[in-house]
């Protein structure tokens, strides 16, 4: 099954190369402009992976990662961003970012993480109807 | 209450942040590049399976290469100019030719403040001998405290205006609850002073013709 994902830059350019690239990868790829087209976009679609800009005007992408993982907590998150302090890197670890690279980005190494992610979510999404079944089973005494 | 700034820290951190503000961006302009390039090597894997290479295409890639180029080179050139500000503690220059640059080196900021910088073209050249790096210090300090406090006006004036003894900068619509900006380091090093005009919502800041007349450091 192919990734669905979820790239998120302010710029345009970008976003129109780098999809172009990611689908002929043999990936289902979606774009968004800005942290709140993101945010809109996750409510209503689903996604495995969300390929994430670090400065973005309006709302920044720790902010944006922050409301991610409160509605979509199994949504893996990877920072794709020009440049990266040490302090902005390890607050992104911490809010559950599942990596981060910096641009210019090697495609095969970001076509790597977003598999490796991809698998992350389905292991966790299994996780989570197994508990949900073990709940069930546990409230109707079955 | 924390230590005021010095003014060679307040220096610095207008050049470190300037510094960070645009190779951020020409790291954006490299990776475009750097995906065409990729996106070049794609369609060439293809095209060795069969898949043919459409020219239109191909155009199209080499054009959007090419304006990335310029947008990186007018970068480049900003952050030379700034670079070379401090060349010389004082020099003679035109006041609108310093907002054009500072307009261009602080663009980037404004727009992830939500806000965006325009320049308000003056009636007659105002030139005026004064320090360029700190006047570039000056228009950085006061662009970051009135963005912040920008509110719904989000879109900024500046505007460079001569006066009977000097020049000034107008800044504008600010916020009318603005009493000043807080750089008394750098506006005395100028030999500035800042005047706010509640009615029209415009910031002066008021600079000598000659900065050398009696100068006193």
């Amino acid at each position: 099954m192919a990734e669905r994902i979820l790239l998120v830059d302010d710029e345009k350019d970008f976003l129109d190369i780098m999809s172009e690239r990611l689908k002929y990868r043999g990936m289902d790829v979606a774009t968004a402009g800005s942290a709140r087209e993101a945010i809109s976009k996750i409510m209503s679609e689903s996604y495995d992976v969300v390929v994430l800009d670090l400065q973005m005007q309006e709302m920044d992408g720790l902010e944006a990662l922050k409301v991610l993982r409160m509605v979509k907590p199994e949504l893996q998150v990877i920072f794709l961003t020009g440049h990266v302090t040490l302090e902005k890197g390890v607050e992104a670890m911490k809010l559950g970012a599942m990596d981060l690279m910096e641009k210019p980005a090697d495609i095969a190494i970001l076509e790597d993480k977003i598999r490796k992610a991809h698998v992350r979510k389905m292991i966790l999404v299994e996780k989570q109807a197994e508990a949900r079944v073990n709940e069930i089973m546990l409230n109707k005494g079955w | 209450m924390s230590e005021p700034e010095s003014i060679e820290t307040c220096g610095l951190r207008c050049f470190g942040a300037i510094s960070a503000s645009l190779s951020h961006e020409l790291k954006n302009a490299l990776a475009i590049i750097n995906e065409h390039a990729g996106l070049l090597e794609d369609m060439m894997l293809m095209a060795g399976t069969g898949r043919p290479l459409d020219p239109d295409r191909l155009k199209l890639l080499a054009g959007n290469v090419m304006k990335q180029v310029q947008r990186a080179d007018t970068m480049i050139k900003h952050m030379n100019q700034f670079a070379h500000s401090v060349d010389v503690t004082i020099a003679c220059s035109d006041l609108e030719d310093a907002l054009t640059l500072a307009i261009a080196l602080n663009s980037r900021t404004a727009v992830m403040k939500g806000g965006t910088l325009v320049l308000e073209p003056s009636a007659t050249p105002v030139r005026i001998t004064t320090c360029p790096f700190w006047v570039q210090t000056l228009i950085w300090r006061s662009l970051n405290e009135l963005l912040e406090r920008a509110g719904a006006d989000r879109q900024l004036h500046l505007c460079a205006r001569k006066t009977s003894d000097g020049a000034a900068i107008i800044f504008s619509p600010v916020d009318h609850m603005l009493t000043n900006i807080h750089i008394p380091d750098v506006l005395n090093h100028l030999k500035a002073t800042q005047a706010l005009d509640i009615q029209t919502r415009e910031l002066w800041i008021i600079l000598p013709a000659d900065i050398t007349m009696n100068r006193t450091d």
